[in-house]
């Protein structure tokens, strides 16, 4: 176990940048998709389950492809 | 001149409100923290994972293989989040016709697609140092790299086909006025390419060399000449691309 703790922490300069920014984009994202509820196709559980689940590509197909305009078309 | 700027402004704020800048920022830099993770996390994982009792030699990870990362995810998920995000910047406007009051208002035809030309690559560059001096860094702070050669030129050979690439986007997406229409024709360039480089007499000016040749130039295998008749091929196709997209936006009926 003691190596296991010893092997986190060596890796801890990777892992917090990387936890940090997946975590908070994803959130970002999920937040963006409830507060603007129009979609150019899809609806919003899928954006949801895309933007949660799916590592980047996620979000970035969100933004790129699913967010609807801004007066809800 | 200042119509230029004030359009090429329109698209900086454009891209800024539409979260691109904030997705390139993040993701680049995560993809540049990524290379060396992964080649010091590898043979510990390995290790792991093996069934109990098998012996492996793995050897310690260098900066060789944090480099080696670096080819492997820039340059496929780096480049394909890359052109995903810029695959609607002609597309969206001409779908819209949000152009055309400009256009009639006066706007240089050539204007938009050198500024849209301009803020790509501009984006291309900010993804590109990001992920660049971030592997830099972690790899210098872990590894010694003197044993490396080039790296900055080998990388910068990633930079280049990205350029390409981009271009070719603009002209699939400029020509057939849709999303799907430019990626479709920067995945059939990219394929087509592969399938020129199955033919190994084509290696000497292959653009795709620029692709799979740095990591060869890191261990001093390759030598940066060989690379400049597919740098030159790539910038040349680049610019046949770009005069393409000019002349056909140009005539375009909008």
């Amino acid at each position: 176990m003691n190596t296991d703790l010893e092997l986190f922490i060596e890796y801890l300069p990777f892992l917090i940048p990387i936890i940090l920014i997946q975590f908070g984009l994803a959130i970002f994202s999920a937040i963006h998709v409830i507060r603007h509820p129009h979609y150019r196709f899809g609806n919003q559980v899928i954006w949801l389950l895309i933007v949660l689940f799916i590592q980047f590509i996620g979000p970035i197909i969100y933004f790129v492809a699913g967010r609807g305009d801004e007066d809800g078309r | 001149m200042s119509q230029w700027l004030g359009f090429l402004k329109k698209e900086w704020t454009e891209s800024v409100k539409s979260y691109k800048l904030l997705l390139t920022v993040l993701i680049f830099s995560v993809i540049g923290i990524l290379n060396p993770f992964t080649a010091k996390i590898t043979p510990a994982v390995m290790e792991k994972f093996m069934p109990e009792g098998t012996v492996l030699n793995l050897p310690e990870p260098t900066a060789l293989d944090s480099w080696l990362q670096f080819y492997s995810n820039f340059s496929q998920m780096g480049l394909l989040v890359f052109i995903l995000l810029f695959s609607t910047m002609m597309s969206k406007e001409l779908e819209k016709g949000t152009l055309i009051i400009l256009l009639t208002k006066g706007l240089r035809r050539s204007t938009v697609i050198t500024t849209k030309l301009v803020m790509g690559l501009l984006y291309w560059t900010i993804a590109f140092l990001l992920t660049f001096s971030i592997t830099y860094c972690y790899t210098a702070f872990y590894w010694d790299q003197s044993i490396l050669e080039h790296v900055l030129l080998a990388a910068s050979c990633v930079y280049v086909f990205g350029i390409l690439i981009f271009i070719v986007t603009l002209w699939g997406n400029t020509y057939f006025a849709s999303a799907y229409g430019g990626l479709l024709v920067t995945v059939g360039v990219v394929i087509a390419l592969f399938i020129i480089g199955i033919f190994p007499n084509t290696a000497s000016w292959n653009p795709l060399q620029l692709l799979t040749a740095p990591p060869q130039m890191l261990i001093g295998e390759v030598t940066p000449k060989k690379l400049l008749t597919p740098f030159l091929v790539a910038m040349g196709t680049g610019l046949v691309f770009l005069i393409g997209t000019l002349i056909h936006f140009h005539k375009k009926r909008l």
